[in-house]
């Protein structure tokens, strides 16, 4: 399978009356884009804005980062949840860079975390650094949460699909080409290197706590390989809303980190032989099959190395740990990405579950540091949710200067489990 | 559906929607300590004792499934594992956390949490 | 420049050796012995003072050691205070704690150097930063050298580390940027176990020891058990002077005559609140009821000797040791269970 990415560099957005891409500015008709999604079942308004690296803008409460993307000479959107199925991971695919649709709008009264344009916190949040086209939606009263969350989910897919249209003719700046044999095919180059794979696990348990792979309903599957492409074509979207500084955001599952360190090894120091995507589930059976599966994935597929990235913390911990051991006991070798909760001043057990042959384990950052953010000039969502973020507490918001002191959880994507920030931990 | 199963809860919207809860008139909390005490009583943990989310630790209520056990290996997971869940819950949630909107919607996610329990533990008991 | 105060025991500060062990807190205006040596090495920054004091006096009269230290400080204010190098010695390790603590709470930044194992290292982590030396105080030279060194960092505000600056961790886990984002570490840490080549995890599972459970006892009626506690029960008065908080050592009483600890013991723990352990000492070492289930038959007998320590800021090495000297006398006695309490 062979995928050819082609990006287009975005420097600057403007609002104009018609959509396109002009010399690296993307022009943005946002009448016609409002127009386009309020055709959505349920949606009673949308509102557009942007905010840009730099801005004293604050965008609060996210729902979730999408990249807009073409493909070319093949079908769009998104398989199984915006359009009908169909297999992805192979031919040209555009992708307007440095842009990002991201989605507000409150669904239950309690709100997870926001994103800084500028100062202190740009500097924990990936999304601090895209030109993000902010999507504010408002839904028809009265609606079920499961409705609410599916429009609100819809309407971001379908506005990057919306953005993604002036990609058709835009210029490409660079390319970027992802090919893997699979695990089944034997090739002369890639003998005698290491067999890698990669084990994703994802939150999937219920409202507000999933994931869709083409549109299935991850708790509902068992562990299932996927070609790396897969994922960063658009197979993967989050449907995870109340974990901002951990849960991976559909833009990351397009850009998933691990997938894109492990191909840049590919083929000169590690085989990459393939990607199996793990559902967290609630019940303590669940996780046991759910290990036991993956190991003996990993196994028929003769992996000698992994890396499991975690999603979330509390429960799915006993998973990561599980799994360590599973891989390890077969003489699979294992790296672990996760982050970490050791309180304020970083003094307590970082997991809630431990086993000792998690022996080579990434830390993402502790969910507790705290931070303080300065008042923000605008607020892109809903003010009030400021004082309600989780990660905050009586007092974090202050009236008098409009400032935030917060935990690290309330800062979308700051502790990224798939690796796709830049914290750590160390012990001093 | 196992009938020996029995949910532990002080989320209303579960207890109105079964009849084998066993209520706890308290926090997040005191539905952990309800749940180490069965557990040393003799149940197991059906579900983890602890979300997945930072979003759902600081929902005031709670609702976790136990069984009966008949195997003395697997209390012991479940002893050590809510250990573990109290210790990380403490560490987690500071005393003076506001209570994020209102309880009706924590209740609401927590209600559609446990009902999806339910049908994974269908899923997984074909019989 | 800048101000540094030194604080050293008897025998570092030249007073003389454990003869003079007692000899009460003292304040030279000048770099004494050891901290003239470290002082030499500092650049921008002198020792202006040192702190003499004999480790049992500090130790056992650690109140109004800390009152003259204190005041010491507060009218030096230096900028930084160092305390040993300790190396193994465990009094002047635990007085090296209780100055850094002081020093912690004035907030004047405070270093000390010991070897790892000194149980002073577990009280004192928090508080300080404490150079790793080696274990006897004939490497006193390399050990001044490590201090100087971190010394100058922390005086002039420089980013420092436990693997660079040869410190033992405090015990903190600080979230910090990272010049490669976590993915590429994850990668290049597979890549190192599959080439077989170190790694450093960044996060260590913690260490426990298992301990395999002595098998049941078969028949409770005839079965000699023993009572032993770590919550600091004593008899009234502390005669055999049992430490409050880091035991140093563990204590055995006779009994065989009572029928409960009330009246006659007391509790010198300091770490929880001893009203209601005073009050009735079987509270935290149930004497009373062990002896209620002799007289019913439930057991057989109660083993005569009861054993006690401390166990809050115990360092682990030190409740090592008294385990296993305790197990062994029980096994010599052939007890057939013990009844162990903690607080």
């Amino acid at each position: 399978m062979k995928l050819e990415v082609q990006n287009s560099l975005i420097k600057d957005i403007k609002f104009s009356q018609t959509t396109q891409i002009i010399d690296h500015v993307f022009f943005l008709n946002k009448d016609e884009m409002i127009a386009e999604l309020k055709k959505i079942q349920f949606v009673r308004d949308v509102k557009i804005d942007v905010a840009k690296p730099g801005d004293k803008t604050r965008i609060i409460p996210v729902k979730d980062c999408i990249e807009p993307r073409y493909r070319v000479d093949r079908p769009q959107g998104f398989p199984g949840v915006t359009t009908d199925s169909f297999q992805v991971g192979e031919g040209v695919t555009k992708v307007m860079k440095n842009v990002a649709v991201v989605t507000v709008g409150d669904i239950v009264g309690f709100q997870e975390g926001l994103i800084d344009m500028w100062g202190e916190g740009a500097k924990w949040t990936p999304f601090s650094k895209t030109l993000n086209v902010v999507v504010d939606i408002s839904v028809e009263p009265g609606l079920d949460p499961h409705e609410h969350e599916h429009c609100t989910c819809l309407v971001g897919l379908k506005a990057s699909e919306y953005l993604a249209l002036a990609l058709k003719d835009a210029e490409v700046d660079e390319c970027e080409t992802f090919e893997l044999p699979g695990p089944g095919i034997e090739q002369e180059d890639l003998k005698g290197l290491p067999r890698v794979i990669y084990v994703q696990m994802m939150i999937a348990q219920g409202l507000l706590h999933d994931v869709y792979i083409y549109g299935s309903d991850a708790k509902k599957i068992l562990p299932v390989l996927l070609h790396p492409n897969e994922e960063l074509d658009g197979a993967v979207i989050s449907g995870n809303c109340v974990a901002a500084c951990d849960k991976i955001t559909t833009y990351q599952h397009q850009n998933n980190s691990v997938v894109k360190e492990l191909y840049k090894e590919h083929g000169k120091s590690l085989n990459f032989i393939g990607q199996i995507l793990v559902p967290e589930l609630t019940t303590m059976d669940g996780k046991f099959k759910m290990c036991d599966y993956v190991v003996k994935l990993c196994r028929m597929l003769g992996a000698e190395g992994a890396v499991v990235s975690e999603e979330g913390y509390g429960n799915p911990d006993s998973d990561l740990v599980m799994i360590a051991k599973g891989l390890e006991d077969n003489k699979i070798q294992t790296v672990l990405i996760t982050d970490e909760c050791t309180g304020w001043l970083g003094d307590s057990q970082p997991l809630t579950d431990t086993k000792e042959e998690a022996k080579a384990v990434i830390s993402t950052g502790n969910v507790s540091h705290l931070v303080h953010l300065e008042q923000a000039d605008t607020v892109l969502g809903n003010i009030a949710a400021i004082s309600n973020i989780a990660g905050g507490w009586e007092g974090s918001y202050s009236s008098t200067d409009g400032s935030i002191t917060c935990e690290l959880n309330a800062v979308i994507g700051s502790t990224s489990e798939i690796g796709y920030h830049n914290l750590t931990v160390r012990l001093h | 559906m196992n009938r020996e199963w029995m949910v532990v809860s002080n989320n209303p919207l579960v207890r109105d929607h079964t009849s084998s809860c066993t209520w706890v008139d308290g926090n997040f909390a005191d539905v952990l300590f309800k749940v180490r005490d069965l557990v040393y009583d003799g149940y197991k943990l059906i579900t983890h004792p602890l979300p997945a989310s930072i979003g759902m630790f600081y929902a005031p209520v709670r609702s976790i499934i136990l069984a009966p056990d008949k195997s003395p290996d697997k209390s012991e997971q479940s002893m050590i594992l809510i250990a573990k869940a109290i210790d990380q819950y403490r560490r987690t949630v500071r005393p003076d956390h506001p209570q994020k909107g209102s309880c009706v919607d924590y209740e609401m996610i927590d209600y559609d949490l446990w009902q999806q329990s339910l049908s994974e533990c269908r899923r997984g008991n074909f019989k | 420049m800048k101000k540094v105060v030194f604080y050293l025991n008897q025998f570092f500060g030249q007073i003389g050796g454990e003869d003079k062990a007692d000899y009460p807190p003292h304040l030279e205006a000048k770099a004494v012995g050891a901290a003239a040596a470290f002082s030499k090495q500092l650049k921008s920054a002198e020792v202006t003072h040192t702190l003499i004091c004999g480790d049992n006096y500090y130790n056992e009269n650690k109140d109004a050691a800390n009152d003259f230290i204190r005041s010491a400080l507060e009218e030096i204010r230096p900028d930084l205070l160092i305390a040993g190098p300790a190396f193994n010695a465990g009094r002047y390790g635990m007085a090296c704690a209780g100055v850094t603590e002081l020093a912690h709470k004035l907030s004047i930044p405070a270093i000390s150097g010991m070897y790892e194992e000194n149980p002073g290292v577990e009280m004192a982590r928090k508080y300080c930063l404490i150079v790793a030396t080696a274990d006897s105080s004939s490497h006193m030279r390399e050990a001044l050298k490590d201090l100087a060194a971190l010394a100058q960092k922390v005086l002039d505000g420089e980013d420092i580390s436990p693997e660079r600056d040869g410190y033992l961790a405090q015990g903190y886990r600080r979230t910090e940027f990272s010049d490669k984002i976590g993915a590429e570490r994850a990668v290049d840490m597979l890549l190192a176990r599959l080439q077989n080549k170190p790694f450093v995890t960044e996060l260590p599972m913690p260490k426990f020891d298992a301990v395999e459970p002595a098998p049941a006892i078969s028949d409770l009626s005839t079965a000699t058990i023993a009572l032993i506690t770590t919550g600091g029960i004593v008899p009234l008065g502390n005669p055999d002077k049992l430490q409050s908080a880091s035991a140093q050592k563990w204590l055995k009483y006779d009994v065989d005559k009572l029928d409960q600890l009330q009246g006659t013991y007391c509790t010198i723990h300091g770490g929880y609140d001893p009203v209601y352990a005073n009050e009735k000492p079987d509270r935290v070492a149930p004497l009373d009821l062990l002896r209620h289930l002799e007289k019913t038959g439930v057991i057989g007998k109660v083993y005569p000797y009861f054993y006690t320590t401390t166990g809050t800021g115990t360092a682990v090495a030190n409740s090592v040791t008294f385990g296993q000297e305790i197990g062994q006398e029980l096994k010599n006695a052939e007890v057939s269970g013990a009844i162990l309490t903690s607080t």
